[in-house]
């Protein structure tokens, strides 16, 4: 257990640490997910360098605090890695569930009329379709769009998900 | 390497894996038949359906690897605790990461739009009357009513029960947000 334990404590330290990164060496409305990839490398091959030259090699007397549970604690901090991008991602880019509920949540009871004067076209449809343009996944001429060839693979994913899945996107 | 100490190592990785396949697998086939009202709900029951086939698989493994370290009743549970937590993170991620984005992401669903009449071009007007705000938010309020979160009185919508996942995830968000000097984007 000792393992994992080290191994959330240095997952945590590659939050702040990316955090950090972010605070000092911004760039202005992009996600900085590549430099949280590196950093949490970094943070990995210090949990083997950590594990192998500074803990105790396993025996029964040692209970199961030292078990070497590398596997464990190998899965546990890559399945650490999706769920912090997610939430790193959500204080960057506004929500509109989250929109909704803080709106209802400061001024309730509201009509529907009000909640749909929050969600405009504006905030969350044209300026979504805006970024997508500004990162060529999208093509714009005049007043038409036209997927470009880099969003064809996502698309194609997505297509093949709704298969299995067997209902439509939401949105 | 002692090989008891990598059958506890499988045990606990094996079993959260298991439970995270029955997770998923349950998901690809019920929620098909789901309205957006009752995703939450079943969210949580196949999360305690996955937890279960987790624990069945790890006593299973436990019988079938016998090891020679003898886990007393706390260790025995502290690894299954592990192999749970490992399972949540891992279902998490899975909704989080996957299924999440799939069923509220905008840019996905605009992609799939333009994807639909590819390669030819989409007018901004006959995007907006395929998907629009209107959309978006009546998918926002089913959901969120369906949750229990938002309720709806009379044609007046008011906060209902917040969901500890919810606010969870907005207050570490905050947080990162404050350490981060994060700046919100559209």
């Amino acid at each position: 257990m000792l393992r994992i334990v080290t191994a959330s404590i240095i997952f945590v330290a590659a939050i702040f640490l990316h955090l950090l990164w972010c605070r000092y060496v911004r760039k202005p409305g992009r996600l900085q997910f590549q430099s949280f990839f590196v950093i949490a490398a970094f943070g990995w091959m210090s949990y083997i360098v950590l594990t192998a030259r500074v803990f105790p090699s396993w025996s029964p007397a040692g209970g199961i605090g030292r078990l070497p549970l590398n596997l464990s604690a190998l899965v546990l901090y890559v399945s650490f890695m999706p769920v912090y991008l997610i939430l790193y991602a959500s204080a960057i880019i506004d929500s509109p569930t989250r929109t909704v509920i803080f709106f209802v949540k400061e001024n309730g009871p509201v009509t529907y009329e009000q909640l749909r004067d929050q969600v405009t076209e504006q905030k969350f449809f044209s300026a979504r379709l805006n970024k997508l343009v500004e990162h060529g996944y999208v093509d714009k001429n005049g007043d038409s769009y036209r997927l470009s060839g880099r969003a064809l693979g996502t698309c194609r994913i997505l297509k093949a998900y709704q298969k299995i899945i067997g209902r439509n996107i939401g949105g | 390497m002692n090989l008891t100490v990598v059958n506890i190592d499988w045990m606990i990785t094996g079993s959260a894996i298991a439970a995270c396949a029955v997770f998923v697998a349950a998901h690809l086939l019920i929620f098909r038949f789901l309205t957006l009202r009752k995703i939450l709900t079943w969210i949580m029951r196949i999360y305690v359906l996955g937890a279960a086939a987790g624990a069945a698989v790890f006593a299973g493994l436990s019988l079938v690897f016998p090891t020679e370290i003898k886990l007393d009743v706390f260790s025995g549970a502290g690894c299954f605790l592990l192999s749970l937590a490992m399972y949540t993170f891992m279902s998490f991620a899975y909704i989080l990461c996957v299924f999440g984005p799939y069923e509220s992401s905008i840019r996905l669903r605009l992609m799939l739009e333009l994807y639909d009449d590819y390669p030819e071009p989409v007018a901004y007007s006959d995007l907006l009357t395929r998907y629009n705000p209107r959309w978006i938010l009546d998918c926002r309020l089913q959901r969120l009513i369906g949750s229990s979160e938002v309720v709806n009185e009379n044609g007046l919508y008011r906060t209902g029960r917040i969901k500890l996942a919810f606010l969870l995830i907005e207050y570490t968000s905050r947080i990162f947000k404050k350490i981060g000097n994060l700046r919100t984007a559209e």
